[in-house]
């Protein structure tokens, strides 16, 4: 079910709309300014020619996650179940 | 190309990334979504949960990818801002922030400078007059004439600056021609002296024209005579040079072809100035009817040139050739010492009546 849906999310173009809104709205909430300064620690702390993406996702993942917004998370569930909704009529 | 070409890589790159990132993700996953999503984790596993219920959990799941995906893409940026070295652009010491705070009271501007009006003033190039910003144009369209009506001023002034350059140009180029040609009608034994009149006329050209720009149609006599012969042929090549009126003590100072007074008039005056050395003698008309050379610098040199000279010289040519074949070099040489003995006559006469 989880892949039926990415499937239709991302054949209609609608996965792209719902990453920019959420991009959108984690700058406008600072989730991003956070994340950053975070990222910068990580930086620091490793210096600047050993970072490597997997460490800087494996790392940015987990506190990314519980930093999102839940209203954000609320209002892309929503936006996820019109489509649906639109889909199936 | 070099363009696309390096967004291409990143692209590239990004996707190997992420193919081997979603090979480590999903041990990463297990643990998170069990916290944040236990609920619908375990809604799945149970067996008689509602459609409604496994649903929700796959929607969890779906936007949980959208923000997996969000993460890597803002890691990706991290990283490539890392490599970059953009990443601490941003960080500032506390000294600058303080010096570049942006102020938000009230009469200042964000730099903290106090709000007056600057008067801000332009040079017109025409005029060389300050002039506030805001009239600059207009008065630059005036004061160069351009536009449909353009002030009247400006033009009139325009006017001007053309006739004078026109004058002046006149004076440089005609004038000389005008020299050159008085001088080949007049006696060819006197050629070094020629040179060296014209030579005097060339270098003095400019500064008679100032004083004829200057002076506000007027000259007075005084200053034309406390001049030495030379500069007084000088002005007055470039004047009309006649008396304004018969007993005035003002010299008209229009071009040479004033239209005021007429070529009588003219070699009278300056007759005057150049061989009576300004002495006031009332001109009776008869003196005007002398057939003068129309100009001054022939006067002169037939004045300097004895008549007994000429005499002796018209004789010498006589008894040297008497063949009819005669030059026209002679015969001219005659025919100006001729005129010049007979005005010589006549001017002796005037002085004698005087």
């Amino acid at each position: 079910m989880r892949s039926s849906i990415n499937q239709k999310l991302v054949e209609s173009g609608e996965s792209e709309r719902l990453k920019d809104i959420l991009r959108t709205r984690l700058i406008e909430c600072g989730w991003r300014d956070e994340l950053k300064a975070h990222c910068k620690e990580i930086v620091k702390r490793k210096g600047l020619e050993h970072v490597t993406v997997e460490d800087l996702v494996a790392e940015t993942t987990p506190k990314g996650r519980a930093l999102v917004p839940d209203d954000v998370k609320k209002e892309l569930l929503g936006r996820i179940r019109t489509f649906l909704a639109q889909q199936s009529t | 190309m070099h363009f696309i070409f390096p967004y291409l890589t990143f692209e590239l790159y990004a996707c190997r990334l992420k193919s081997r990132i979603m090979e480590i993700l999903p041990a990463v996953p297990d643990e998170l979504f069990s916290d944040t999503f236990s609920s619908a984790a375990l809604g799945l596993e149970e067996e008689g949960s509602d459609a409604a219920d496994i649903k929700a959990a796959a929607l969890d799941l779906v936007l949980e990818d959208i923000i997996t995906n969000v993460i890597f893409g803002f890691s990706l940026e991290i990283h490539r801002m890392c490599k970059k070295g953009v990443l601490f652009i941003e960080d500032t010491d506390t000294e600058s922030i303080q010096q570049f705070k942006i102020v938000d009271t009230p009469g200042f501007d964000i730099f903290g400078q106090e709000l007056k009006k600057k008067s801000l003033e332009c040079v017109c190039p025409n005029c060389e007059r300050l002039m506030a910003a805001s009239r600059f144009a207009p008065h630059l369209e005036k004061c160069m004439g351009m536009g449909r009506c353009s002030s009247r001023v400006a033009s009139r002034r325009i006017a001007n600056n053309i006739s004078k350059q026109e004058g002046s140009d006149n004076d440089s180029l005609g004038g000389d021609n005008d020299i050159d040609n008085d001088w080949s009608t007049g006696k060819r034994s006197k050629k070094v002296k020629k040179e060296k009149y014209s030579s005097s006329l060339k270098g003095r050209g400019r500064p008679a024209n100032k004083m004829r720009t200057e002076a506000a149609g007027e000259l007075d006599v005084s200053t034309l005579l406390a001049m030495d012969v030379e500069q007084r042929k000088s002005v007055l090549m470039n004047i009309c040079g006649a008396l304004s009126e018969p007993n005035s003590k003002k010299i008209c100072t229009r071009p040479a072809k004033c239209t005021l007074h007429s070529d009588e008039v003219r070699q009278l005056s300056r007759h005057n100035f150049l061989v009576d050395n300004g002495s006031q003698r009332v001109l009776t008309p008869t003196a005007g009817c002398h057939p003068l050379p129309p100009d001054d610098e022939v006067d002169i040199d037939i004045d300097t040139f004895d008549d007994l000279d000429s005499q002796i010289l018209r004789d010498a040519l006589w008894e040297k050739d008497r063949t009819p074949t005669a030059s026209p070099a002679d015969s001219t040489s005659t025919v100006n010492s001729n005129s010049s003995k007979k005005r010589g006559r006549k001017k002796k006469s005037k002085r004698n009546d005087k």
